[in-house]
């Protein structure tokens, strides 16, 4: 592995002078970050301030302008397809609105990218690493239901089996809660705490959700106008009277 | 004397600057599909699928509309024939009409509708609900497995239901004819390939390949350039189907013109 050693912590994802603009639209301008492994990071921030614009930087689904961005020790936009693709298979993405692909069966969601990724991969083996998903977000009884027949909740966990079926070491967040009542939104925190817990992954978690990022972020970032204003845990994060940062507090517990 | 006003202007270049970057965008989703379709691996299962998909559902409104347009056409072709004395002729012409011309268009055409709008929803819903980016992210190659095999699909299976097709239109143009003059089957087989020779069939084959090829390429060009949630799907399609008919009509002049 190439991720570099800090201290007692595996240091799996660094960013650097990270910039990209939309046209005269400046989105992120000059992010600095770390991820360890075993670590839950929340960024937070305003709708359009750049959040998942970063989360899919990482995943090089979209390229910076100006930056370093180093994943397990290699930088991603250096890399041909090849190795992209390889160095993908370490991370696993929970897209905004799940993504689930809905031709597909639950299983076969599941299955396709062992198959796809794992060459001459046995049926026994796919069975064993698809139960082995199911069983870690507890819904092995859909197994052979379409995305259509499940709910929002079921949809969200199933999209989370999903990220973990290639056992990613890093997992990306867009707004886990987003659409879910507080109930269930609740269950998805429980999650995502179980899944770094149980896969020993690294995570960063985008959200608007003060409760989420209370209950699984280790560190949170709130990002504004393309720049991270506020770093630190909940409490250091929000002990301010940046009005950004307090407008986020106070709207969510109704001031 | 009439002037253009300078809001006018402005419309016609921005539609002569989208035309020319839709032109270059084409073409090189085009060139990629051909990098991708010789670079393994390949996707032979979900290939086959999209054949049989393409072929199967595309049967039934294929079987009805050349079966109709066999028969009413060599029903309204009667009368004029029958002006000259030469109804003798009627499986000649129909034949000709239909092996030529009729069999190619129909079936393109029908494939443009039914198919390239299925493509262009299909690929449209997956690229708004990121679910294209999922496949990324995955390790999987989604412009192989979604654009390359549908390509393949539609170029291979629109020149064999073109046989079909024409199969069909010849079955109603005899039965039109059998029952009009009481022809036999062997007569009317005889007369219908007596004017028919292979560099025509060949013609009608690689028109055919012609406008499965482009039926796939723009199908899934719209549909994986998509945007803009249901109105961007709903768009795709549109598009997909009103630009392959277009092509279709000028790839079928091109084509003519050459093989003549």
């Amino acid at each position: 592995m190439n991720s570099q050693q800090k201290g007692n912590k595996e240091e799996v994802l660094v960013i650097r002078d990270l910039y990209k603009s939309f046209g005269n639209k400046h989105v992120l301008k000059g992010i600095d970050f770390d991820l360890f492994k075993g670590e839950n990071v929340v960024i937070m921030g305003q709708s359009g301030t750049g959040k998942s614009v970063l989360i899919r930087i990482i995943a090089g689904l979209v390229e910076p302008d100006k930056d370093m961005v180093k994943v397990f020790g290699q930088e991603v936009d250096k890399l041909d397809r090849k190795e992209l693709i390889k160095l993908r298979l370490k991370i696993g993405f929970l897209f905004q609105h799940n993504a689930l692909y809905d031709s597909m069966t639950v299983r076969e969601n599941l299955e396709f990218p062992l198959i796809k990724n794992i060459r001459n991969i046995t049926q026994d083996k796919i069975n064993e690493a698809v139960d082995d998903v199911l069983d870690a977000v507890g819904l092995a009884e859909t197994a052979d239901q379409y995305p259509s027949e499940l709910s929002g909740g079921q949809e969200k966990r199933i999209a989370i089996a999903r990220t973990l079926i290639l056992k990613p070491e890093i997992i990306l967040y867009d707004e886990p809660t987003s659409a879910l009542d507080p109930i269930t939104s609740v269950e998805m925190n429980n999650l995502i705490n179980q899944v770094k817990k149980r896969y020993k992954t690294g995570s960063i978690i985008i959200t608007h959700d003060l409760t989420c990022a209370r209950t699984t972020g280790d560190s949170i970032l709130m990002l504004n106008e393309g720049k991270f204003i506020r770093k630190g845990n909940f409490e250091e994060v929000f002990d301010t009277d940046n009005e950004v940062v307090k407008g986020f507090y106070d709207y969510y517990f109704i001031k | 004397m009439n002037t253009v006003s300078q809001p006018d202007k402005n419309i016609i270049s921005k539609r002569v600057d989208r035309f020319f970057i839709d032109l270059y965008s084409v073409t090189r989703f085009a060139l990629l599909f051909f990098k991708e379709a010789v670079t393994p691996p390949y996707e032979f299962q979900e290939t086959i699928k999209q054949c049989f998909y393409i072929g199967f559902k595309s049967l039934g409104l294929i079987t009805v509309t050349s079966f109709i347009i066999g028969m009413v056409f060599t029903d309204h072709s009667r009368p004029a024939l029958a002006d000259f004395g030469a109804t003798s002729w009627l499986p000649s012409l129909t034949g000709a009409a239909i092996i030529k011309a009729l069999a190619p268009l129909i079936t393109s055409l029908i494939c443009a509708g039914k198919i390239g709008s299925q493509i262009g929803a299909e690929l449209g819903s997956m690229k708004v609900t990121e679910q294209i980016d999922a496949m990324e992210v995955s390790g999987i190659n989604p412009f192989k497995f979604l654009v390359v095999t549908r390509i393949i699909a539609t170029t291979f299976m629109v020149p064999v239901l073109m046989f079909y097709s024409a199969f069909i239109g010849l079955t109603g143009s005899f039965m039109d004819i059998h029952f009009a003059d009481q022809a036999s089957f062997t007569m009317f087989i005889h007369d219908v390939f007596i004017k028919i020779d292979w560099k025509e069939i060949i013609s009608a084959v690689v028109r055919t390949v012609f406008f499965g090829f482009t039926i796939g390429l723009i199908g899934c060009y719209e549909g994986f350039n998509a945007t803009k949630g249901t109105v961007g799907v709903g768009k795709a399609a549109n598009s997909a189907v009103v630009i392959i008919m277009l092509l279709i009509f000028i790839e079928e002049m091109t084509i003519v013109k050459l093989f003549r």
